[in-house]
This record gives structure tokens, sequence and C-alpha cells, in this order.
């Protein structure tokens, strides 16, 4: 017996250990201060134990684009480019598919694998177009761009097909006399996710700030051809207020001389994380237990709510056209009816399993089940994570400016400023702002 | 008789052992092995080494039968523009535009400029070797009878089962005093990837 104990002592530490060795979604989270910066970058890029997942990458990459490591922020992407490539072309029928779905259907949300939701897959090439922008690859910059824009389609297309099979699961569940039209009133999402805002959304993918940014990368890649047109006029159709980001210049063509085209790309906070929340709900006799667990968001941190642009002749407010938690929000709005479907199998499973430890070896037995259950999805759900670092807010602003001007970006109380060059005749700056006291100005001139 | 079984059965463990060992080691041990650099390739469905082959191939057997360079009097002069990615893939378009060159040099049949970036190069050179005529870039570097352009362009679908990609690699030759564009030939690519049924 004293074996036994050690044995699962033994296990219990080494199961906890390999747990410590991996930054947890907190932890990153909360040491993104100047101070903290450099040491959570090395913490994380020394990190072997997460490599062959795809949030890792992708987390990395923001990290290191927040630092102006831009070629490495680009591998980085490539790598999580890589994992993703994998995961698409997996056979139909997949082993690790097919293991991942049985686990997430019966045992626990945390058996499946993250490979991003497809707004995150579109973000990951906007974000890595401004890596390659700002090493002066404008050329490669276009064709992440345009795997952007593939992406937008692509995924417009997957979310109607998710959201058809969300009815059909809702129907299913309706003719077993079940209900999933209701979001469980414990569940800490269900208010939010009840946003009128969110309902308003047409579909929850399709970004105007990166086809905006796609428009302007188009025209610096390829000045004497008008490829970057549709993608504005997509950014229009998606958010009107893409043209207030767009400011036409008075001055007549004569007086061009002397100017530069400005665009200002403001990148600020972290979207929401994403945690796996448990309903625990007590069962027959009140000795045993089950849980529903769900999928739910944190809230965004360090984000911004205004960014005022300022030059001699200029007071500018660019329009936030990234609203990453909004189609966060929406994605998971989108998919509750699918996930509360399989939470409730998930919790019938338990449930059964409770009942016959409780029936075979007494009330004491169905409580050790329920929770050897309960630990054992809790140590799973702990291990799903997502792009924590994913910016919150994205702003852009173009227009133009007298060469050598110096310009002022304040977000929310901290100003920052820039001097524009002398003898160039477009400039891109991108501002990361990753907290309060951790922003970072880059800039390319062409 | 007991002893010599022993004797047999310990050799036949260490004789497994030492393949089994020489078999995990061969495992382990990266093989490199030469090709031929012509040879078809299909790792991916992505531009590849074979697709900048047979690209460049097509397109120069095809300028080089033009009359502008094939009728020529002398061989003009041609100054090769970038070749631009249109493409979802970061394809290295000067691999391109070299393997053109290369080949075109070699037929003898036409003279080439520097490009653009080679031209600053040489303008640093001639900064450095003269300084009087330093800004200036002499005319007989700057004028070219003939520029050639390219594109390299691509579509991909793709459904639950299958991937496919269509290239189009485009050049044109323009005569750079008029404008006008006096050959265009494009090579086109099409690559289709099956997914398998079963798998890991």
């Amino acid at each position: 017996m004293a074996i036994k104990v050690q044995i699962i002592c033994f296990f219990l530490l080494y199961t906890l250990q390999l747990y410590a060795t991996s930054i947890d979604s907190n932890t990153l989270r909360s040491a993104l201060s100047k101070s903290q910066f450099e040491q959570t970058l090395s913490t994380l890029t020394a990190e072997t134990s997460n490599q062959n997942e795809f949030w890792y990458w992708l987390n990395l990459a923001r990290l290191q684009q927040g630092n102006g490591e831009f070629n490495n922020s680009i591998n980085s992407f490539e790598e999580s480019f890589k994992i993703l490539d994998e995961y698409e072309n997996r056979a139909k029928v997949s082993l690790r598919k097919v293991g991942s779905f049985l686990g997430s259907t019966f045992l626990s949300k945390g058996a499946e694998s993250y490979y991003g939701k497809g707004y995150e897959r579109t973000l990951m090439h906007t974000l890595n177009a401004l890596n390659y922008t700002m090493i002066g690859n404008f050329e490669g910059a276009a064709v992440e761009m345009r795997r952007m824009e593939q992406r937008q389609e692509f995924w417009l297309i997957e979310s109607e097909e998710q959201l058809k099979e969300a009815a059909k699961a809702k129907d299913k569940a309706e003719k077993r006399g079940g209900d999933l039209s209701h979001i469980p009133s414990e569940y800490t999402m269900s208010a939010l996710l009840e946003d009128e805002s969110l309902l308003t959304l047409a579909n929850n993918y399709q970004d105007p700030f990166s086809y905006a940014l796609s428009s302007v990368i188009s025209e610096i890649a390829f000045p004497y051809e008008n490829f970057g047109d549709v993608s504005l006029k997509r950014a229009l159709s998606l958010n009107p207020d893409v043209a207030k980001a767009f400011i036409k210049s008075p001055s007549k063509p004569k007086e061009k001389n002397g100017t530069i085209s400005v665009t200002v790309v403001v990148l600020a906070g972290e979207a929401p994380s994403v945690a796996i929340e448990k309903i625990r709900f007590p069962l027959f006799n009140g000795a045993n237990y089950t849980s529903i667990d769900l999928p739910s968001l944190t809230l965004a941190i360090n984000d911004i709510s205004v960014v005022t642009i300022t030059t001699d002749t200029l007071r500018l407010q660019p329009p936030r056209l990234l609203q990453t938690n909004t189609m966060a929000y929406k994605t998971l709005k989108d998919e509750l009816v699918g996930e509360l479907s399989k939470a409730v199998v998930r919790a019938t499973t338990k449930a059964i399993i409770a009942k016959q430890a409780s029936d075979n070896f007494g009330p004491f037995g169905g409580l050790m089940a329920s929770l050897a259950m309960d630990v054992g999805s809790s140590m799973a759900d702990s291990d799903y994570r997502n792009w924590e670092l994913l910016p919150n807010s994205g702003y852009l602003s173009k227009f133009e400016a007298r060469q050598g001007e110096t310009l002022s970006i304040m977000m929310n109380d901290r100003q920052e400023s820039f001097t524009l060059p002398k003898d160039k005749n477009g400039v891109l700056v991108l501002v990361s702002y990753i907290t309060n006291d951790n922003i970072r100005i880059d800039y390319v001139a062409y | 008789m007991l002893l010599t079984k022993n004797a047999l059965n310990q050799k036949i463990s260490l004789s497994t052992i030492l393949l089994l060992s020489s078999f995990i080691m061969s495992g382990c041990t990266t093989v490199v092995k030469y090709d031929d650099p012509k040879a078809i390739e299909t790792v991916t469905a992505d531009f590849g080494s074979s697709d900048l082959q047979s690209s460049a191939e097509t397109l120069t057997q095809s300028l080089l039968e033009t009359r502008y360079i094939a009728k020529a009097q002398q061989p003009p002069k041609v100054r090769l523009r970038n070749v631009n990615n249109l493409t979802y893939e970061h394809i290295d378009t000067k691999a391109i535009t070299d393997k053109i060159r290369i080949k075109l040099l070699k037929s003898g049949e036409v003279r080439f400029l520097a490009d653009t970036a080679n031209l600053n190069q040489l303008k640093d050179e001639r900064e450095f070797t003269s300084s009087a005529t330093a800004n200036k870039i002499p005319k007989a570097m700057a004028d070219s009878d003939y520029i050639i352009t390219g594109n390299v362009r691509s579509i991909k679908k793709s459904n639950d089962d299958l991937k496919d990609v269509y290239y189009n690699v485009s050049l044109e030759l323009v005569d750079s005093k008029t404008g006008e564009i006096l050959w265009a030939d494009e090579k086109e690519i099409r690559k289709v990837t099956t997914k398998s049924s079963l798998g890991w």
C-alpha cells in the first residue's frame, strides 16, 4: 500500500514538473513590461517542450516582432505555418484527428490540439507581412497579404459550414429532447456572448484592418499597378471607417516636392486568451458530481482606446480597424452550440462512470471517480492554449507630411514622437504597443 | 554441451545486439547523396527547382527564336528587369532571371547590360576610381535596345480532397525606346496534390 502511494506521489510530482517547465498563459501575459520583456523573450525562445505547438511559435513571433527582431519573427511564423500545413494536409481519415475527436468528445476539451481560429490564421499572415515590410522586402510582404486574403475567403466559407453544423447539432439535440439554445447561466461568458454588437457582425473572420494594410503594401510593392484597389474596396465594405484612415492631401501636385507619404500602423495590447471553464453540478445523492466544460475567453489586456497623430498641419484620430476581441467573441458565439453539444456528451460520460463507481464501491467510490475525472480533465485543459500575445487592436493611418517633420503619436496617456526621413518618398511606421511602458517604434523608408 | 549452448546463445544475443545497434545507428545517420539537378522534384506542390528550370528553358528558347534576336544584324543590348512575384509563395524570382540571363548569354545572341542593382554597384565602382564623372552613369551603360520584364502568377484552389495550383511564368520583350511590346510568351505549370484516405 505504501509503495502504491509512493508511486502515485512520484507520478503526480513528475506530471507537475512537466507542467512547470513551460510558461503558462498568465505568466506570459503578465511579464511583458519593459523591465521583464527581454527575460520573457529569452525564456520563451529557450523553451523546447512546446516547439511542436502552433501557439508557441505564434507567441514567440509576436514577441520577436515587438522587439524589432523581424527576421527571427519571420522564421517563427514559418514554423507555425509548417505546423498548420501539416495539420491541414493530414489524411482524410487521420488517426491523430480521430483520437483528438474522441478525446474531446468523451473526455476533455483539452484533448484537442490548438490550430487557431480563422481570424488568427488570417492575422498571422498580416503580422508576417509587417515583418517583411520592416526589412524592406515589399514583394515578400505582398505575398503574405495574398495569403491573408486567401485565408479570409477560405474561412468565410468554412465559418458558414460551421454554422450549418451547429444548426444540425441543435436540431439533433432538440429531437432527443435536449436544448442547446440556452447558454448555461453559470457560464461567465453568457452575458458577453448575448451582446448585440456581436450579433450584428456579418461574420467573424473578415478583418478590415488586414485588407486596408494589404492595399497600402500593394501600392508600395507595385507602385505602377492598381493591385491594392480591390483590397481597399473590401476593407471599406467591411467597415466604412476605413475611409477615415486614408487622408487625402490638400496640396497640389506642384507642391509635392518635399512631401513624404506616411503610413502609421499601431498594434496594441494582447487579445483575449482561451481558458476552459468548468461548471460543476452534483449528481444523484449529491456525493458524486460531473461538469460541463466550455471554452471561455479572458479579457484583452494592455490595450489602448484612442490614438492621436499630430503633425504641423494635421491632427488625426485613426479608426480602430483591428478588433480582435470582437472577432474572438463572435467566433466563440458561433461555435458555442457545437461546443455545448460536445460538453453535454462529456458530462454524461463522466456521470455514467461516476454512477457505476458509486453502485460498485459506494458513495465514496463515486466521489473518488468524480474527483479523478475532474483532476484528469483539468490537467489536460490547463494545457489548452491559444495565441495569447496576438494584438488586440490595430490602427492605421495614411497621409502626407513634410520630409523631416516630427510626428507626435499619442496613445492613451503616452506620447511618442518620430522624425520623418528627409530624402525618401514614403515611410511606414510600425508602433508596437506591448504595454503602457513597453512601446517600440520601427520604420521603413522607401 | 551446456556450456557450448550457452556460448552459442551469448554469440547470438551479441550479434543480435550488434545488428540492432547498427540498424538503429544507421537510422540515426543523415544520408547525403548527389542527385541529378535536372531530375523532376515533387517534394511539395510549391514552386520548385524543376519549375524554375523548365520555365527558364522554355522561355529562353522562345525568346531566342524571335526575329528581334535571331535576325538581328548584331547582338542587341538587353537589360533584364525584375520578374514580379505575384504568387502565394516566397519565390526567389532573381533565380529565374539569373537562369534566363545565363542561358541567353551562353547563346551569344544578345549582350546584357547590368540590371538596376548592378548598375548602382558599377556607379559606386566608378565613384571609387574616378571622382570626375562620379554622379553620371555613362550613356553606353544605360542605353539598352530591349528590356525584358516578367511576372510569376499563381491560382490556388483546394477542397477537402485535393489542392490544385496553377503557375504562369510570363516574359515580355519591350523596345526600350518606343515602349512597344515586341514579344511575349508564357510557361504554364499545374500541380495537383491529393490527400491520402488513411494515415497517421
